[in-house]
């Protein structure tokens, strides 16, 4: 599984990339705001799955996800929007967006496990809420 | 009329460090203790409610709190480090905050000051403000509101 972490915290993104790596992710990639996000998948290397934040500068992820959504090559990446935005009203914007799951922070590895799980991707018996085989697989999503 | 308790604003602030803080076993935040303001992170929440909210700490705690975060030793953790840190995790308490008051409400992005003596917050009262001890270090959570249509 191929992974996008898109957030302005280093700290965050450090902590998402240990808790990928511990679940199995194959590649994961790493983006400060909407707009470097949009740059890495220019290149062509489309993710699994992109792991987004709310609150960034230069270009926040609802701005990110509306982006992608409208690209046909990207539309089937699974989006798991990562925030602190709980208000009911933000969830509900976020997934008219385009967003398939949403993580409120702070958040357990398990949560987190489950979300991916959710999307159809597996994770390993050893990373909290898997029993399947290592992280793999892509549901090829379209929202 | 006080829209925070101490219980909330205690109880979210340990949730977030247990999660951010404690996933290898690190002591969990203790309520009591004194002030540190070696660095405050502060975060505007505005719109139906408007205010700030810091999270200050002495300059050890923030070492630590960053050098967990980024799982590196305290002894590679830079002020640029600690700034990235230490911002996130008042954007983490401030969104929790903001979860609790009238809404609609929009959270700004995180700002750090090092070394400064406390912030003096003009036109704003005091909502609510928690002390605890982490590792025998002080971390405070206050939460300031706007007083500006008085």
């Amino acid at each position: 599984m191929k992974v996008l972490v898109v957030d302005d915290s280093r700290a965050m993104r450090s902590l998402l990339r240990r808790i990928l790596t511990r679940a199995g992710a194959d590649e994961i990639q790493e983006a400060g705001d909407g707009r470097e996000a949009v740059e890495l998948l220019e290149t062509g290397n489309v993710p699994d799955v992109a792991l987004v934040d709310w609150n960034m500068p230069v270009m926040n992820g609802l701005e990110l996800i509306t982006t992608m959504r409208r690209r046909a090559e990207w539309r089937r990446v699974a989006i798991i929007m990562v925030t602190t935005e709980s208000e009911q009203s933000q969830v509900v914007r976020a997934l008219a967006a385009g967003a398939h799951e949403y993580l409120i922070k702070p958040f357990d590895e398990y949560s987190l496990i489950e979300k991916l799980e959710m999307l159809g991707f597996q994770a390993p018996a050893s990373a909290g809420a898997g029993s399947g085989p290592a992280l793999s697989g892509q549901k090829g999503i379209e929202p | 009329m006080t829209l925070l308790s101490t219980e909330e604003v205690a109880q979210l602030t340990q949730e977030i460090w247990s999660a951010l803080l404690a996933p290898n076993g690190t002591p969990q935040l203790e309520v009591g203790g004194a002030a540190g303001h070696e660095f405050q992170a502060l975060t505007n929440i505005s719109g139906e409610w408007n205010g700030t909210v810091c999270v200050s700490c002495s300059r050890t705690a923030a070492m630590r709190a960053t050098s967990v975060m980024f799982d590196i030793p305290e002894s590679e953790v830079t002020t640029t480090d600690v700034v990235d840190a230490v911002g996130e995790l008042v954007n983490v308490v401030g969104g929790n905050i903001k979860a609790l008051l009238p809404g609609p409400t929009v959270l700004s992005l995180p700002n750090v000051l090092e070394g400064e003596p406390p912030v003096h917050m003009d036109n704003l009262e005091l909502e609510q403000e928690v002390r605890f001890s982490w590792m025998a270090e002080p971390v405070v959570v206050s939460v300031w509101a706007s007083n500006a249509d008085d």
